[in-house]
C-alpha cells in the first residue's frame, strides 16, 4: 500500500489525467475564437498551356495571392498550412481539385503576407487508361474554374479545424499556347 | 474421487481464491480494455484509431512521436484534409495529406494525390508499381486531432550552449560536451527503442 511502485503508479496515473483534462481544455479554448480572414488570388498571366505526350492538357499560371490570415491564431496554434487550388467539372468527373500553391505560416506576424508565384504544383487535368483516347484530358480548353484558398489550423494540441474562401470567375483561354 | 477430494482439502482455500481472484481480475482488465479499444474503433469508423506519427515528413506540424486522433465517414475526400492510407506492399501506413482530388459523376469514386508536407514530390514514389493514384479504399482514416508532442527528441530536452549569432559555445567545456553527447546518445536509443515498439506492434502504427 505504501510501497514505492504503488505510489509512483498513483503519480504517474494522476499527471497523465490531468495532462489528457488539460489539452481537452485547450482544445476547447480553440472554440471560442471567431476568425475573419480574407483572401484574394489574382492570375496575373497565362505563361503556357500544351497537351502533354499523355493526352492531359497542363497550364502553367502566374498568381498573385494576398491574404490576411492572422485571426485564425490563438494561443494553442502551432501553424496554419494554407493552400490554393482549382476546382472545375468536366464532363467525366463531378469534381476535381488540383492544389497549384502551399505554404505554411507558423506565427501571427507572417500571417498576414503577399505573394507573387508560378504555380507550384503541376495543373493538369487527369486521362484515364480505360477510356478512349479522344474522350479524355482535353478537358481544360476554355474552362471556368473557381480557385479557393484553403486554410488548415494545426494545433498544438488537440482538434484541427479547415475551411476555405472560394473565389470564382476564373478561366482558362480556348486554345493552347 | 475419493483421492481428488483429499488432493483439494490439502491445498488451503485461501490461497486457491488469492490464486483465483488475481487471474479473473487480470481478465477483466485485459477484456475491459479491448471492449473500450474495440468501442474506440466502432465510433470512429477507423480501424486504427490513435496512431504514433513515425516519420519526418509533415513536419513543422508533425513530429516525429507526436500522436494523432483518426476519424473515417462516408463523406467524399477533398483537397487538403490529412489522410492515413495504406499502399499495397506496405505494412506501415502513411499519413500525408491530400493535394488533388478527381471524382467521378454518379458512382463518386475518387482518384486521390497526396504529399507530405516537407516532402518536395508528391507520393507517386511510395505507391505501388503502376500506381498513379489512391482510391477510397485504401484510405483509413482522416487526422481529426492531435495529443501532445509525447516521444520528445534530443532537440527538445538537451539545451544547447551557444551564443546568438555562433554555432558553437566560444569556450569549450569538455565536460560538458561530453555529457550532452551521453544525454542525445541515450535519449536517441530511447526514443527509438519506443517508436520501433510502436512500429511492430499491430495496435500503434504509422
Amino acid at each position: 500500500m505504501h510501497s514505492f511502485s504503488y505510489r509512483a503508479n498513483a503519480v504517474v496515473t494522476f499527471a497523465v489525467t490531468i495532462l489528457a483534462v488539460m489539452c481537452g481544455m485547450a482544445s476547447l479554448s480553440d472554440n471560442f475564437n471567431s476568425p475573419s480572414p480574407t483572401a484574394d488570388v489574382k492570375v496575373l498571366n497565362i505563361n503556357w498551356f500544351q497537351k502533354q505526350p499523355n493526352g492531359n492538357d497542363e497550364v502553367s499560371l502566374t498568381l498573385n495571392i494576398s491574404a490576411d490570415l492572422s485571426s485564425l491564431f490563438t494561443w494553442n496554434t502551432k501553424q496554419v498550412f494554407v493552400f490554393v487550388a482549382a476546382e472545375y467539372g468536366t464532363p467525366q468527373n463531378a469534381l476535381n481539385q488540383v492544389s497549384l500553391w502551399d505554404g505554411i505560416i507558423q506565427s501571427k506576424e507572417h500571417a498576414k503576407f503577399w505573394i507573387h508565384t508560378t504555380n507550384k504544383y503541376r495543373f493538369t487535368d487527369q486521362a484515364r487508361c480505360s477510356m478512349p483516347l479522344f474522350a479524355s484530358g482535353n478537358n481544360l480548353r476554355g474552362k471556368d474554374f473557381n480557385l479557393t484558398l484553403h486554410w488548415h489550423i494545426m494545433p498544438k494540441t488537440g482538434k484541427m479545424f479547415a475551411d476555405k474562401i472560394v473565389m470564382t470567375g476564373y478561366s482558362l483561354p480556348e486554345e493552347y499556347r | 474421487m475419493g483421492w481428488v477430494a483429499q488432493r483439494m482439502d490439502s491445498i488451503p482455500s485461501s490461497q486457491i481464491r488469492r490464486v483465483l481472484t488475481q487471474i479473473v481480475s487480470l481478465g477483466v482488465i485485459v477484456t475491459s480494455a479491448l471492449i473500450i479499444w474495440k468501442g474506440v474503433m466502432c465510433v470512429t469508423g477507423s480501424e486504427s484509431p490513435v496512431v504514433v506519427v513515425l516519420s519526418g515528413s509533415m513536419e513543422p506540424g508533425f513530429k516525429r512521436g507526436d500522436i494523432l486522433f483518426l476519424q473515417m465517414n462516408k463523406d467524399p475526400i477533398r483537397a487538403g484534409e490529412i489522410v492515413v492510407f495504406n499502399v499495397d506492399g506496405r505494412e506501415i501506413p502513411i499519413v500525408h495529406r491530400v493535394i488533388t482530388v478527381h471524382e467521378r459523376h454518379g458512382t463518386g469514386e475518387v482518384q486521390i494525390l497526396t504529399k507530405g508536407d516537407s516532402n518536395y514530390d508528391d507520393d507517386r514514389v511510395l505507391y505501388a508499381r503502376g500506381q498513379l493514384w489512391l482510391e477510397q479504399h485504401h484510405i483509413m482514416g482522416r487526422a481529426v486531432g492531435m495529443a501532445c508532442h509525447c516521444v520528445p527528441s534530443p532537440n527538445d530536452v538537451v539545451q544547447r550552449h551557444g551564443r546568438p549569432g555562433g554555432s558553437a559555445s566560444t569556450k569549450p567545456d569538455a565536460y560538458g560536451n561530453k555529457r550532452i553527447a551521453i544525454y542525445e546518445v541515450l535519449l536517441v536509443a530511447f526514443r527509438e527503442f519506443l517508436l520501433h515498439s510502436f512500429r511492430s506492434r499491430s495496435l500503434f502504427f504509422l
